[in-house]
């Protein structure tokens, strides 16, 4: 992928673990990638934390809700771009997923939603829903009960970037 | 339940005991692919009987679909059918559970959500006080003398895939490390100070190949046949049925593979001069361990333990750790800490009388004389056995 500058030039001090570029036609045929992925890269990235079990087990639920939820996006043709960023006990995942206005929409809204005060409430009732699948379950889940920074930015009419920041072990000394 | 690594899941119920055992990895992407799973879950909440368990224990996946799934059973269940109390059974090892399903409880305040943990053993509480650090920390130096001879007898080679269940401290998965120079050891243990201290001495020995993981060694997440070689060192003897870690055990290892254990029989320590009390003494740990369950005299029964569990060609030996082997003071120091936890610790929870605790204490006095007299002689003797998975 040669039009993402930008997105594939680690930042802030993030040493980049991981990224894979993925056709989008290939996501939306394939549900059991999302599985594979997730618990690909978990296992890729956890070796070096203080509990390795145990961050590849919370890590890969994370990575499956939000390939999940990618999966679920109206994607337009193009490629799907996956980065895992690691400073110090923050991993920091971006994806960038080729989509129309709606579906940016979608994931800007969502976002902002994350932050308001019924947040945990909210994320109660997806969770719990009985009216069918609500695919904001996932992100609302990362937020709320992993603590997870999420943020979603429109790039041009293109795509939207999601950014995920996690710390998903207990700092040690 | 087969592999737990495997993508696939697993349901079953135990009639019994009212169990509905959930495992693997559940991600579908619509709630009918596992319709037969939440069926029989529905089923079989719907026709027990006052408690109705649901274990989660080794569920090692699940995406929101499938949870939602659950849950509406659940919820079902609960409306229902009143009087039917319902528990999952979780493990603080599967790290994605316990947030989960105490989102769950929140939901539904009448479900029982417990986490599975130290309660279920016993004597836990003891094995995991972080005073015990320093006795393991002894004695892993003393037996090592003896067991890096012994352990190419039992299988042990270069370039091995090595677990070592119930590591404690971790010194033994080092000693390995560096001895044997395996392709990587995986080190697990209940016991999170235990683990903290172990990866801050394989930091501290500039050691990379050896992965600390917090496990149940009853019940490990650890894929089937992954080891080459697999060592559980005087922990058999902490479990109230050590044949439920053998099978698991022989699970991880490798057809063709080995495991290695190694156990103590207390009753047989001795010493001279003073050899009576001493006698006395060490027969009185092994009723006291008994009274909490353990049994701290499992070393001889090592190969029918293995032999019963499924292995073959059994091999067996024994050693004796003396005052002789290096500094006294060393034997000294760990009956030391021996005389403070069984005689301070365990003795005073079984609520035995000061009268017993002094001539308790004693024996160990005496042994510790032993070893520090010039012309005495103290012996701690531990038998290692070892068995071959079949292929
Ligand atoms: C007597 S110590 C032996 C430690 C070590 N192998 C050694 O020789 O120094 C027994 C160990 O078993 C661990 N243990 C007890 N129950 C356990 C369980 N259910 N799963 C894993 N480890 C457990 C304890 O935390 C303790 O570290």
């Amino acid at each position: 992928m040669t039009d993402t500058q930008n997105n594939s030039l680690p930042e802030d001090g993030y040493d980049l673990l991981l990224e894979f570029d993925l056709d989008t036609k290939v996501l939306d045929d394939q549900w059991d990638y999302c599985d594979y992925m997730s618990s690909y890269v978990a296992r890729m990235v956890s070796h070096n934390r203080a509990d390795p079990f145990m961050f590849s087990n919370l890590l890969s639920a994370t990575l499956n809700e939000l390939f999940e939820t990618v999966y679920r996006t109206r994607k337009e043709a193009g490629q799907f771009r996956f980065q895992i960023l690691r400073k110090g006990s923050i991993d920091r995942i971006t994806m960038l997923v080729p989509c129309a206005a709606d579906e940016q929409q979608f994931y800007i809204k969502t976002a902002e939603e994350l932050g308001t005060a019924d947040a945990s409430e909210k994320y109660l009732d997806l969770l719990f829903s009985d009216e069918g699948f609500d695919r904001r379950v996932g992100l609302f889940e990362l937020a709320i009960s992993y603590k997870a920074a999420v943020s979603a930015d429109a790039v041009e009419d293109r795509a939207v970037r999601l950014t995920v920041d996690l710390a998903l072990e207990p700092e040690t000394d | 339940m087969a592999n737990p690594d495997s993508a696939s899941f697993q349901f079953g119920f135990d009639e019994n005991d009212q169990v509905f055992t959930l495992g693997g990895s559940m991600r579908p992407k619509e709630t009918s692919e596992i319709s037969a799973c939440l069926e029989s879950l529905r089923a079989c909440a719907m026709r027990a009987t006052g408690m109705f368990y649901v274990n989660v224990r080794r569920l090692l996946q699940s995406n929101n679909v499938a949870f939602n799934g659950m849950a509406s059973v659940l919820l079902e269940v609960c409306r229902e059918r009143p009087d039917v109390n319902i528990t999952i059974t979780m493990s603080s090892v599967v790290g994605w559970t316990p947030r989960k399903f105490r989102s769950l409880q929140r939901k539904i305040p009448r479900i029982n959500v417990v986490e599975y943990d130290k309660d279920f053993y016993p004597g836990q509480a003891f094995v995991e006080d972080s005073s015990f650090v320093s006795v393991l920390r002894r004695q892993t130096t003393m037996t090592w003398r003896h067991e890096k001879h012994i352990l190419p007898r039992h299988g042990i080679g270069e370039g091995m895939k090595i677990a070592d269940i119930c590591c404690g401290i971790g010194d033994f998965a080092i000693l390995l490390f560096k001895e044997f120079n395996p392709t990587y050891v995986v080190a697990l243990d209940h016991a999170k100070s235990s683990l903290e201290y172990a990866r801050k001495m394989a930091k501290e020995f500039d050691v990379t190949g050896v992965e600390y993981v917090y496990g149940d060694a009853a019940e490990m997440l650890l894929p089937n046949g992954e080891f080459d070689f697999v060592t559980c060192r005087h922990s058999l003897q902490v479990f109230d049925r050590p044949e439920r870690i053998l099978s698991e055990l022989l699970r991880i290892c490798k057809p063709g593979g080995r495991v290695y254990v190694s156990n103590e029989k207390n009753s047989h320590c001795l010493g001279e001069p003073r050899s009576e009390s001493i006698q006395w003494t060490y027969n009185e740990v092994a009723k006291l361990w008994k009274h909490f369950n353990m049994d701290i005299e499992i070393g001889p029964k090592s190969r029918r333990l293995l032999l019963d569990a499924g292995f073959v060609d059994i091999r067996m030996e024994s050693f004796m750790v003396t005052n002789l082997d290096g500094d006294p003071e060393e034997f000294a120091e760990v009956v030391r800490t021996w005389r403070q936890m069984f005689a301070e610790s365990m003795a005073r929870e079984r609520g035995d009388d000061e009268a017993f605790i002094e001539k308790f204490k004693k024996g160990f006095d005496d042994h510790i004389f032993a070893a520090l007299h010039p012309k005495g002689y103290a012996g701690w003797p531990i038998w290692v056995a070892s068995g071959r998975k079949p292929l």
